[in-house]
Order: C-alpha cells, then structure tokens, then sequence
C-alpha cells in the first residue's frame, strides 16, 4: 500500500500555495524534489487565481513545457480558458478544447485570464498597452538564470518559482568569473539569488513527497537536495520480477538486483590504461545488454497499481555525451526506436518506469567542476518510477575518493566543486554500504543459480 | 579535446612541426601605430609589477622598473612614468584638446574609426592579469597629489578595462600572443606545455626537423615568460641588489646606482617576454592565410564596446562640474559589477559577443563550419523531398525540405530550433521534426527565410525541387545575436511591476487582509 499518510503533508503544502495566492503575497519559492507534482499543485494554484479574477501569467523553459502546461489546464480544468501565446513561426497546436492559440501581442486578453509562454517570450514583450499582470508563475525556475528572471520584472508584481533544485543549472556559455562575487551573479539560477538574499520577503515551501520515485532511491537522491522528502510508495513496493532464465548472461547480477531494490549499479573493469573518456563502447554495449535481457527475460513490474508486463517503450536510456547515446542506440539496433535514449538534459521532466545510466563519470579520471556538477546525476537517478541500473566502469569511487578540490572560488562563494565530489561520492557510497553494485563479468553460472525472483 | 584536435595534433607530430589551424584567421592585421607590446616581471612572492616593457612593434621598447616594487610610493612613481603609453594607445581622452574630445564625445562614429583596429598584444595569460591586479591597485589610488592621483587612476581604469575587455567572447583588441598562437596552429605537444610562448615559437621556426625543433622548444621551455621570473636567477642576481638597495636607503647616490643595477639586471628579462610577442606577432602577420571575410560584425562590435564601456566614461568623467559621487558612477569596479542590472546587461553583452562571434565567423572558414558540425552544431546530409504543405483554407503553406543525415554524426540541436545554409547564410528554416531509424536520420526542415531569387539572386528557389531534390546540403544552428542584443537593452528597465524584485524598486504596497476561505482545497476541486 502506498503511504497514504503522505498525502496529509502534500495538501499542507499544497494548501500553503493556495493561501498564498488567496493573500496575493508578493514573492513564493515552491521546491520540488522530482516527481513531486509541480505541475499538480500549479495548475491548482493557477486555477485558483483565475477564480479570483486574477490576470494569471504563466511562464516555462521551453515551448514543450509551455504545451504541457496547456495541456493540463485544458484537462484537469476545461472551464478555465487558457490562452497559449506563441510564437508566429511555430504552428497552432490543438491543446485542449480549453486553450486559444495566440500570436500576436495584440490579441493579449483583458481582463482576468491565463496566458502561457516562455520565459523568452515574456523577456521581450513590449505589455506597455496591456493592463499589467497580477501574478507571474514561473515552471522549471531553477533552469532560469537571473539575468533572464530579471527581464519578467515587466510582466507582474508578484511572483511564484516552481522548480526542482536538484535539476541541472541553466548552461552558460562563456566566462562568468566576473560576476562571482555580484550581489545577483546574472548567471545563477534565479530561485538560488532570492534565496541568498535574505532582505526579500520570500516564502519558501516544498513538497514533501515523491509519486514517482521507489522508496530506496529517495534515500539514495537525498544528499542532492537540502530539504527533506519521501517516496509516495512503501519500501518494496515497486520492484521488477525477472523470470527464471533459461540461460546465464553477464549482465544477470544486475538484474537480480532490481528484484530487491530500485537501484542497481553495474560496473565494468576499468582498463589499465584508463577508462576510454567520451566513447566508451563496451559501456554503450553493456547498457544495451541490460535493456535486451530485461525484455528477452520479460520482465515485469509492480507499482501501487498493480503488476505489468515492461515493454520497450517503459525503457529509457541515458547518458552525458552524445556520441555515448549514438553508440548505446546502436547496440539496441531494433529495439532503438521504441527506447528512448538521450542526454540528462532532455530527460529532465520526463519518467520511465525503468532507466539504464551510464554514469557520467565513468569517462572521468581528473574531475573538473563541471564534471563534478550534480545536475545531470541527479536528473539521471531520478527519472525511473521503478528501477535504475546505472552502468559505469569501476574507478568512480576511487576517483572520487582520491581527488581534493582545490576550492578556486571566489572569496565568499560557495565551494561548489568540493561540494559536487562530496555528493557524487555519497551516493557511490551508498550502492556500496547498501551491496547495490554488482560487476559485469562473463559468466558460467548453472542455470539453479538464477533463482525466481518471487 | 574533440577526435578532430586529437587527428591534427597527430597530423602536426607527423609533419614535424606546427600545421596550420583553419582556413582564415580571426582577426585582422593592423599597422604598428595600432600596436602596442606589453610585457611585465614581478618580484617572487609580490603582486605589483617589478618592470613594464611597453612599445609600438617597430621601435625598441621603452623599459620600466622599480628598484623596491614593495614600496608604495617608488611603486606609482614608476607606474606613472609607464602609464603614458598605454593611455596614448587607448586613446585617453585626458591627451587630447578639449574641443577634440568633446567633438568625439558627442558624435562618437570618429573615435570608433580610430580605436577600431587598436590591438594590446602581451606574452600570455599571467600578463593579462597583471592588467587585472593593476586595476585593482591604482583605480581607486587616494594618496598623494591630485594631479598624479588623477592619472594613476585613469592607469588604473585603462588596465581595467583591457582586462574585462580580454575576456569578452571573441574580441580583437587585446591578444594573448600564446593563445593566438595556439588558436592558428594545432601544435605537436600535450596542452600543458603549449602555455609557454617560446615552446609554441620554436615549433614554427621553418627548415627544421621535427628532432630539432622538439630540441629547441624544450630549450626555450627552460626560459620563464610568465611574469615571474626564474627563482635562481632572482635569487643569484636580483636578491642581494635589492638588499643592498635598501641598506643604502641614506645614501642617495649609492641607493640610485643599485636602481641602476636593478634595472639592468630586469631588462633582458623583460626584453625576452617582449620580443617573443612582438616575434608571434609578426608570425601570424606573415602567415599567408586571409583574416576571416565575416570580421566586420566583430571589429565593429568591439569598437562600440571601446566607446560605450571605456572612453564615452572617462571623457564624461573629466567634465570638471561633476560631483565625486557622480564620477564614481562612471567607474567599474575592479572586482565585479555590485549592481544587479549592470551586471545583467555585461553578461547579456558578453554572451551576444560570443553568439556574434561564433555565428558570423563560422560562414568565412570551412574549418570552422566543419568543426561546429563535429560538435553536433548542424547536420549534413541530402535532400530527399522538396514540398509545400498542405494546410486546409490556405492557398499556400510552408516549404519543407526532407534531409537525410548519417545518424552517426552527433546532433545537438532539436526540434524549433532555427539552422542557416552554408554558402547561403540567408536561407533559414526551422527543425520541424527529427527521426532516427536505424543507420539514418530524417531532418524535416521547415524553410522561415531567404526563400525566393530576390531574397538570394545566386539561389535556386527553395521551392524548387529539381535544382534541390539530390543535393548535399549544410545546416548549422542559426545564432539568436540579435535576441539576446535586444536583452542587453530590456534588462536596463526599472519600471517593470516587479521591478521591486528585479532591479530593487520599493516594494509594492502590501496586499490588504483578505480573509482565506477555510477549506481551499475543496474550493479548487470544484473548479475541475
């Protein structure tokens, strides 16, 4: 049974947001761990401020969150009219009965109304004609640097960020060592500038329960996040049943694994000479291997709702570089349409019942900070609703253990680097104390050794 | 480091010597009364520079030093006497007639025409710090007379602002001779030794083996340009002359011919780390290949930057009727921009430059569009259909091109994002979809720009399917410049409604007391 008695703290939170919206306070951060329902509790939110004959804008990252957005409107409020405002280069998209597809800034609606678009969009309109905004929400904040919140400053009074701190920061491109140590460095994401600002009148609530991940990797994906949250599902819950199989495979140890936990770390040996860095075939390899032999031993999973068969399309893969995942979709040849495969940043807010990672270090044995960055980890060990193995060559721990950030900061800031290593290392250490890992050797097991799994 | 640097560097080891990077270089030859030559040493342990050697690349040098760099006042003494050269080269506006300067000041298109090709050349990265810590020294110097206080700070202001300007995407005034050396030539060694300036110049000394020039460079290599200088030949020479520099300090004479000494024991330590820049410099002058023909954006770019982040300020700064708080609004501080909508509207500027840069450049160099396409900035591939959609009620719908591409070429682009033609930079289209089935990958391409003969006289049409159909095309992503140019200018406002937030306007007045519904939550499930 899930733990139900989760919920009571979800609808506190959830009825916080609604409070706040109801006072028309100016300034809310909204933390999401992942899977919490962000976009549940902002729809609501939204939905309220509509009632309220509030002006309601709403805006996202991309035009695929904007659609999504739209989409949940449209589904879970359909009297609530949205208008979805668009660029004129891209086609009118059909979202819902309830959404109008707009273009023009002219065709702004008056009065009370929600309007979705990309932060982009809202960063160059000209509103000068229009009656300003009530309310600004802002989806996936913590992808959204300062310098670009800064540009919304002409769209609404009052804001709500809604965003997952553990997701990976807005990239920047260039040199950004001149603005270390500004009050509002442009380049760090915005929730983080109004949270170290401590003169703002900032509320701060966060959701206190994941749907989506397993109770196991919620301990796991902890040391990521600086606030407290749990799994919406019992320990044991949600496991993958493996079939007894007919013959042995190298990446069988794994695979038991998952039968008894949601994570599972498989490692290679790592070369004499050192791990190959960005191409790693045998790694893309053995990630396909996994997928192939959850399929050819037909697994299947158990959730809260009950128990499936896992088809490819349940499968997702993922890892840093792209010459990675060209590799990885090589080696799943037929079966690579239906498993989607792709980096961390284009997994962020999407979910399958069960991932394969290449860990992100694998390729790594003089970590830089950007290699130490726990975005694309954490993005990475918390896009499965079931089970994750995370494939790697072995040194990762070592590496990890032997190397000393050299905390080249700028006075004042954060060691981000040193930071990074000790919440890699952590959730190393865990899949070692907790015997998560199991290496992928050939082997000649008899088949009794391949124990049913329930 | 991609497999296309491993492949040249391989490439050059073959050839035994430095090959060529690219088909053009980025930047352009100046004249040497555009050229200024900086080089400095400091004293093991110390910040402060020991010794300036600052000069046009066709004259000797002028050489600069301070007997006890630790001594503050002997310290801007020396600063003092250097600093005239570079404020001649940055044009400051304190050297010219009053009429002149405000004749630029109010018509600025004459100043941009003389700074435009105005270039700082120094050995390598430490010397641009050097700028760094000098800005930090002298622009905000407080002691002593007005007049010399006055001119170390505008020193000051000038290194400042030649070392922000050095870290601004793809600028071409300030050149770290090291770095344009290694960005023009793939070098046959591992990239920590590629730091050192004369390693570099010993691998293009022509009519060499590869032994004898590997054996040069690792000579060269013994011999520091960084600003520090070898610790035994600071210990063995300069050491014992400073200690007797200060023992003597009641003995005029004697103290003044121990500065001599000084002097003469950091000229040729100087003159070293100026005549290998000055030597790469004229390297890369010499070097057959053209200047990149897509530069003007560039160039024209950094010339407004000199005006509107450098000069327009220190021209204001000099109106005598302004107050000291006035005039320390022009100055930028030497550590960071403190207020937020500057420090917003520099990182928008920064990040333009380098959208500009890597967006115009890449259309006048077949090494860079082939390098961009390696790290998955485009796609390559043959065009498989040529169509007009069709859309219900309108007479016409958008020109799609089908292009199949290897799915083994890495892509980073995605679905929306916009891609330009090389060779026809003006033919634009959007990514509508993209599908990889096996060993292919299906690019739908729906074209937004330059699509007819007027658009593009030397073009086919892009609805012309026989001139297209079967052709190898490249796309590489088309650069967003003028969309985050228009941040640079919005990011400035501050009568937003939320500006409380965004730029620190007063808050808003608090909402008045709203009575809250008890059982919210009820309330939205009826909205449903």
């Amino acid at each position: 049974m899930p733990q139900t008695h989760l919920a009571e703290g979800r609808n506190q939170v959830l009825t916080a947001l609604l409070e706040h919206v109801e006072r028309a306070d100016a300034l809310l951060v909204l933390k999401a761990p992942p899977g919490s329902g962000k976009t549940f509790v902002t729809t609501r939110a939204v939905a309220l401020a509509m009632h309220r004959k509030r002006r309601v804008a709403v805006a996202a990252q991309t035009n695929a969150q904007a659609d999504d957005f739209c989409r949940r409107m449209a589904a879970e409020f359909p009297r609530i009219p949205v208008h979805r405002w668009a660029s004129a280069q891209r086609g009118a998209l059909q979202l819902g009965d309830s959404v109008t597809w707009i273009t023009r800034t002219a065709d702004l609606p008056a009065g009370p109304c929600v309007v979705v678009a990309t932060s982009a969009k809202w960063a160059v309109a000209d509103l000068d004609a229009h009656d300003p905004f009530d309310v600004l929400f802002i989806d996936e904040a913590w992808q959204m640097c300062w310098a670009d919140f800064m540009l919304l400053g002409t769209v609404a009074p009052r804001f709500v960020l809604v965003g997952d701190p553990g997701q990976i920061a807005p990239v920047v491109p260039i040199d950004v060592s001149r603005w270390q140590t500004s009050r509002r460095p442009p380049h760090v994401p915005a929730p983080e500038v109004i949270l170290r600002d401590r003169t703002l009148p900032v509320r701060v609530i966060e959701l206190p329960v994941s749907t989506r991940l397993p109770h196991d990797t919620c301990a796991m994906v902890q040391s990521f996040y600086d606030f407290a949250f749990e799994s919406w599902s019992a320990p044991g819950e949600r496991r993958v049943l493996l079939p007894p199989a007919a013959t042995a495979h190298p990446v069988d140890d794994a695979l038991a694994l998952l039968t008894t936990g949601s994570v599972a770390l498989m490692t290679l040996a790592t070369p004499p000479g050192g791990p190959p860095m960005e191409e790693d075939v045998a790694l893309a390899q053995a990630a396909a291997e996994v997928v192939r032999r959850l399929l050819d031993r037909q697994a299947r999973v158990v959730t809260e709702d009950g128990e499936t068969a896992l088809r490819p399309e349940d499968i997702g893969v993922s890892a840093t570089h792209r010459v990675m995942n060209t590799r990885i979709t090589d080696a799943l040849g037929a079966l690579a349409p239906k498993v989607r495969v792709d980096t961390p940043e284009r997994w962020q807010g999407l979910e399958r019942k069960v991932m394969v990672a290449v860990h992100p270090m694998s390729g790594v044995t003089q970590p830089t900070p950007f290699d130490l960055s726990t975005g694309r980890l954490c993005v990475m060990a918390s896009r499965h609703s079931v089970g994750l193995v995370l494939v790697s060559r072995d040194h990762v721990g070592d590496t990890l253990d032997a190397y000393l950030p050299v905390a080249a900061q700028a006075l004042g800031q954060r060691d981000e680097a040193g930071r990074g290593r000790a919440q890699n290392l952590s959730l190393w250490q865990y899949l070692v104390q907790h015997q998560r890992v199991a290496p992928m050797t050939p082997t000649t097991r008899s088949m009794d050794s391949d124990a049913p799994s329930r | 480091m991609s497999r296309h640097d491993v492949f040249e560097r391989l490439r050059a080891w073959d050839e035994g010597g430095a090959i060529p990077n690219g088909h053009t270089l980025p930047w352009l030859r100046a004249t040497a009364a555009d050229r200024l030559v900086l080089a400095f040493v400091r004293m093991g342990g110390e910040s402060s520079p020991w010794g300036i050697a600052i000069g046009r690349p066709d004259a000797p040098p002028e050489f600069f030093t301070c007997a006890e760099p630790r001594n503050a006042d002997l310290h801007a003494a020396f600063v003092l006497a250097a600093a005239d050269a570079l404020l001649r080269h940055v044009e400051h506006p304190s050297l010219l007639p009053d009429d002149e300067r405000l004749m630029l000041l109010a018509m600025e298109a004459p100043l941009r025409a003389r700074v435009r090709l105005r270039q700082l050349w120094v050995p390598g990265s430490s010397h641009l710090d050097m700028l760094h810590f000098l800005d930090f020294r002298y622009t905000h110097a407080n002691t002593g007379e007005p007049k010399v206080v006055r001119r170390l700070q505008a020193f000051g202001r000038a290194c400042g602002w030649l070392f922000r300007e050095s870290t601004r995407p793809g600028q071409v005034r300030v050149f770290d001779a090291t770095a344009r050396l290694r960005r023009a030539y793939t070098f046959p060694a591992e990239p920590a030794r590629q730091s050192h300036l004369g390693y570099l110049l010993a691998w293009l000394v022509p009519g060499r083996t590869r032994d004898e020039r590997l054996a040069d460079a690792r000579e060269r290599e013994g011999l520091p340009v960084s600003v520090t200088m070898s610790p035994a030949y600071e210990r063995a020479v300069l050491e014992p002359l400073v200690t007797r520099y200060n023992a003597a300090r009641d003995d005029a004479p004697a103290q003044a011919a121990v500065a001599r000494e000084i002097h003469d024991a950091l000229v040729p330590e100087l003159r070293r780390r100026w005549e290998l820049t000055a030597q790469a410099m004229s390297i890369l002058d010499a070097d057959t290949r053209e200047s990149n023909p897509h530069l003007d954006a560039v160039i024209d770019l950094g010339s407004a930057e000199c005006f509107h982040e450098y000069w327009k300020n220190e021209a204001k700064g000099l109106d005598p009727s302004l107050s000291d708080e006035q005039r320390r609004y022009l100055v930028h501080d030497p550590e960071t921009d403190y207020a937020p909508a500057r420090a917003a509207r520099r990182y928008f500027a920064h990040l333009h430059a380098a959208e500009l840069a890597a967006g115009e450049l890449v259309h006048g160099d077949a090494t860079l569009a082939e390098q961009s396409l390696d790290a998955g900035n485009g796609f390559r591939g043959t065009i498989r259909a040529v169509e007009r959609e069709a859309i219900a009620g309108k007479k016409s719908g958008p020109i799609l091109w089908t292009i199949e591409c290897s799915a083994d070429d890495s892509l980073r682009l995605r679905e929306e994002t916009s891609v330009c033609l090389v060779g026809a930079r003006k033919r634009i289209g959007r990514i509508r979809s993209l599908v990889t089935v096996g060993a292919v990958r299906t690019v739908v391409l729906q074209m937004t720009d330059g699509l007819t003969r007027r658009a593009l006289p030397d073009v086919p049409e892009a609805a012309d399917v026989a001139a297209h159909v079967g052709t190898t095309v490249t796309f590489l992503e088309q650069a967003a410049a003028g969309f985050t140019q228009m941040k640079i200018f919005r990011v400035g406002h501050t009568d937003g409604p939320g500006a409380w937030l965004t730029h620190a306007a007063p808050l808003p007045e608090p909402s008045p007391p709203v009575r809250i519904q008890a059982n919210l939550l009820e309330l939205v499930k009826s909205l449903q």
